[in-house]
């Protein structure tokens, strides 16, 4: 009598792949098909629902668009390439730390990476603003007399980006190099290879696939960025997210805004394809990147070779200025230094204009005063946001980490050909840019009622949050010692034991530190908020956003000294909890 | 040769290494000869790769003097050292085939395209990888990525070759065959060899000479059946071979034999312990030197005891017997002896007074 559930339940057992169904259905019915949605409305004529190229005729009609594209090309191409090459001595830096050293110094990568880009942003218009902290210290100094045009231009934007991206670059270069055998150079060294042989000969192509996956994830992410240029851009800075957000906001042109995102996802595409071509997507994930790169043909191999050769011989009049002796390839930490305090530095400059006693974000603060706290406590407005933004964080949390952690589990256990397919699903939502999953959500949303809900904006952030979650506890699993479940059947223990007493305990420091990485993503989250949230109930970033557009306050420096504080308390528990 | 007419290849003066408190390697002074292959030989944590690592310049020492040749390389850069390293794990470039892993040496010295490709070719037939020359190392197995790794040292013909622990990685029957290997390339090439190992068996094998290493110090050097037969340390006489110890007080002594009282009895023996000052001090018998009986006359010492175990090991059988004080010493059976012995039985055990040594 019993076969009939036994049966279904050995079914379950035999392909483990099944607990990743809740995360599958959840990304499709609200990732795939809505993306799906918006590629069709931007080739449908909205009346009739017939194809038509139309749209994206009107691409060519206005070169304003064009405009726009290039501008939005230039940005992210700028953005990625300073982010990589500022970043890449920083990294290497860290990776040449005994690990104790490296995980407390790369918190300081870390931090910034997770801080709301909207406090970054304004923190850099406090600095760089035409009476801002930099030009007010530099007059002061004599330096120069009248303020320098530091933002509204695409210097601004470049500043910005950079600070914005740069964390990501380290933090995706730094496994790569952890990776990398130390001994490979130190035999390049007996062998008679000097200083600049060894790093352009053999460490620097070990490096390039960790390099060029930076390249690719922050050209990714700065494609559909609109915070920084919204706010240290002039009219000539616009990119293409913003006009997005225009055609559908203030233009309601679905057809156009579904175009420009198709178009979006397309740039994005072809340099994921063009990075698999060379790399092989295993480094992004996480995999050894020890065949470097991918053997290509001949004369390219060549000519890199030679670029490589060029660069040791033009690098090498430098190769006394190191150590020449031993592993001693430390080199100096005064540029890696510099790079940390800019990454840092800038968000701290909010600390003491939260406590000014000036009506304006005048530098220096003329006096000290609780009063902007007073403000916001006192404030029904932002404290309701701040509210709503805990119990969506706390709800999203805990929903991603549940969807995450299940899907990393079945893949964990699974040698099955659907593993790589559901591979790239779970973090795609980390690659589409997030305006694009924002407007397509926002569509579909719009349809069912979900607009200006809390279980609308759950349901996105827990979108974007899974790819964390999936890869905090992917990492937990690999390390996971999976003979530890047969001693236990062994000794007698059933499967849900087994779950209870023995898998969950060892994950459980991972399984919490996914959670706190989903709740900082739903608590720092701007652009589905921009959308979903709606109406008068916002949450805390939505709020700053329309506050900054407004106008710049002191409240405003409070609000981003909370937000710091919430953030710093959330990662340094995280970071404490994944040992 | 004459050990006068050979030249000092390598000569370390009182060369430490410590880091803080820690002591990595205890003042060490020692010589190698042109052409010799001395193995370091010692436990983890011996110091014998702090040792290697200081010879080859990737590693400073903290005192002492490093001499190449008469001249003074203690602070010489590692990339000017022409020193050849083979790493314990072969540290391949994984993003170079196997033939451009053996020119780069080679690269780095500047020869012409046409005596370079020459060469690699030659020295790839020589380790029989020719038809793997255009593979990239990780689609080799072991035994060829270790044969990459020893042609990309020879290659450049260096005058010393440093070996930190090259076979460690290898099943026992490819390292007994990468063993010969090693040994014809050193003759052929007439090369220096330092090189470290914590495997007894293939230094015995391999060496001119063997220093053993324990406690971040130099325990004896000399060729392998001298540390073999007269160890001067209980740690040398341990750690090479099997020895049957007792342990106990000197009684007396003189230039060369000792006695020694043991639970067991009074023996003498050959006095070769380093360190003369201490009076604890142990008895020394390989058990090849042991015969069951007891002894025929006055050249011969001998203790009783209790058979433990019989332990077949195809060759021979091995007879484990406990002594009163429960010290337990092993012999081989000499079927010339007359029949086994059951295990329970009483039995005499006997040596000539000239195979034992006295250790400290």
């Amino acid at each position: 009598m019993s076969s009939a559930p036994s049966l279904v339940l050995s079914r379950f057992r035999s392909n483990p792949l099944w607990l990743a169904l809740p995360a599958v259905l959840l990304l499709a019915a609200f990732f795939l098909f809505p993306m799906g949605r918006l590629f069709l409305l931007g080739v449908q004529d909205p009346q009739t629902g017939a194809l038509t190229a139309e749209h994206y005729l009107r691409l060519t009609e206005a070169p304003v668009y064009w405009r726009i594209l290039g501008i939005t090309f230039r940005i992210a191409i700028l953005t990625a390439l300073f982010s990589v090459i500022l970043g890449y001595p920083l990294a290497l830096w860290l990776s040449r730390m005994d690990s104790r050293k490296q995980s407390l110094l790369a918190l300081l990568v870390l931090l910034p990476f997770w801080t709301s880009y909207l406090v970054k942003t304004f923190a850099w218009m406090i600095l760089l603003g035409h009476r801002g902290v930099l030009n007010t210290l530099f007059v002061e100094a004599g330096l120069i007399e009248r303020p320098l045009g530091l933002m509204y231009n695409e210097l601004g934007v470049i500043i910005g980006m950079v600070h914005a991206m740069m964390p990501l670059a380290v933090l995706t270069m730094l496994p790569v190099m952890n990776g990398i055998d130390r001994r490979l150079t130190l035999a390049a060294g007996t062998m008679g290879a000097s200083r600049s042989q060894r790093f352009w000969l053999v460490y620097f192509p070990l490096s390039v696939p960790g390099a060029a996956a930076a390249g690719l994830l922050t050209f990714i992410t700065s494609l559909g960025f609109f915070i920084v240029p919204a706010f240290l851009g002039g009219s000539g800075q616009t990119m293409l997210a913003q006009t997005i957000i225009t055609q559908v906001q203030e233009l309601v042109n679905w057809s156009f805004a579904a175009v420009l995102a198709s178009l979006m996802v397309v740039a994005a595409l072809i340099s994921i394809w063009i990075y698999n071509r060379f790399f092989g997507l295993s480094t992004i994930s996480g995999g050894s990147s020890s065949d470097g790169v991918r053997a290509s043909s001949g004369i390219l191999r060549r000519l890199g070779r030679r670029f490589l050769e060029f660069m040791a011989w033009i690098s090498s009049p430098f190769d006394r200025f190191g150590s020449s002796i031993g592993n001693d390839d430390r080199g100096s930490a005064i540029y890696p230094v510099l790079a940390l305090i800019f990454l840092i530095a800038p968000m701290l400059v909010v600390f003491p204009l939260a406590f000014t006693s000036a009506s304006s974000l005048q530098f220096p603060p003329p006096g000290f005063s609780l009063r902007w706290f007073e403000q916001y406590v006192n404030s029904p407005v932002w404290i309701s946001a701040t509210i709503r933004s805990f119990g969506v964080a706390l709800a999203t949390a805990f929903c991603a980490t549940v969807l995450g952690g299940l899907a990393a589990l079945g893949l964990a256990r699974s040698r099955s050909r659907w593993n790589g397919p559901l591979f790239a699903l779970m973090l795609a939502p980390m690659v589409v840019p997030r305006i694009v999953i924002a407007v397509g959500l926002f569509y579909l949303m719009a349809q069912i009622g979900l607009v200006a809900t809390n279980t609308g904006l759950v349901i996105g952030h827990t979108l974007l949050a899974i790819p964390y979650c999936f890869i905090t506890i992917g990492a937990v699993l690999k390390s996971y010692d999976w003979r530890l479940n047969q001693a236990a059947e062994t000794l007698g223990a059933g499967r849900l034991t087994i779950l209870r007493r023995i898998t969950l305990p060892l994950l459980r420091g991972g399984v919490i530190a996914a959670g706190l990485f989903a709740f900082v993503t739903s608590f720092d989250e701007l652009t589905i908020a921009i959308f979903i949230s709606g109406g008068l109930r916002t949450t805390l970033p939505k709020q700053m956003w329309d506050d900054m557009f407004l106008q710049l306050n002191p409240t405003l420096a409070a609000v981003s000294v909370v937000v710091l504080v919430i953030v710093t308390a959330i990662l340094l528990a995280a970071q404490k909890l994944q040992k | 040769m004459t050990a006068a007419s050979r030249q000092n290849k390598l000569v370390l003066e009182g060369l430490s290494k410590r880091y803080g408190a820690f002591t990595a390697l205890e003042p060490t002074s020692l010589s190698v000869d042109d052409g010799e292959f001395l193995t370091l030989l010692g436990p983890s944590g011996s110091g014998k790769t702090t040792l290697l690592q200081m010879i080859s310049g990737l590693t400073e020492p903290s005192e002492g003097k490093l001499w190449v040749d008469g001249e003074d390389w203690t602070f010489r850069p590692v990339n000017q050292r022409g020193m050849g390293l083979v790493f314990q794990h072969y540290a391949l470039f994984p993003h170079m085939t196997v033939a451009e892993n053996v020119a780069f040496p080679l690269q780095m010295r500047k020869l012409p395209q046409a005596e370079l490709r020459s060469r690699v070719d030659e020295t790839l037939k020589k380790v029989q990888l020719d038809a793997f020359a255009h593979r990239f190392p990780k689609e080799l197995s072991g035994g060829q990525q270790q044969r990459v790794a020893l042609a990309r040292c020879f290659v450049f013909r260096p005058r010393l070759i440093l070996m930190d622990e090259p076979l460690g990685a290898l099943d026992k029957a490819l390292r007994e065959n990468m063993q010969m290997e090693i040994r014809r390339l050193h003759k052929e090439y007439g090369t220096t060899v330092v090189y470290v190992t914590h495997d007894q068996e293939e230094a015995l094998v391999m060496s001119d000479r063997i220093c053993v290493m324990n406690h971040a110090k130099v325990e004896q050097l000399g060729a392998p059946h001298r540390i073999y037969a007269d160890p001067e340390t209980l740690f040398a006489a341990t750690f090479i071979g099997h020895s049957n110890v007792l342990t106990g007080k000197r009684l007396s002594m003189d230039d060369r034999t000792a006695v020694i009282r043991t639970p067991s009895g009074d023996f003498r023996g050959a006095y070769t312990a380093r360190d003369r000052g201490t009076e604890k001090v142990a008895l020394i018998v390989r058990p090849e030197q042991m015969r069951l009986g007891p002894p025929p006359d006055g050249e011969y010492d001998g203790v009783t005891g209790r058979l433990n175990d019989l332990v077949y090991v195809g060759a021979d059988t091995r007879l484990l017997v406990s002594l009163p004080d429960s010290t337990e010493i092993m012999l081989r059976h000499d079927p010339a002896t007359g029949a086994m012995p059951a295990i329970g039985d009483q039995v005499a055990v006997h040596w000539a007074k000239s195979a034992a040594r006295i250790v400290s």
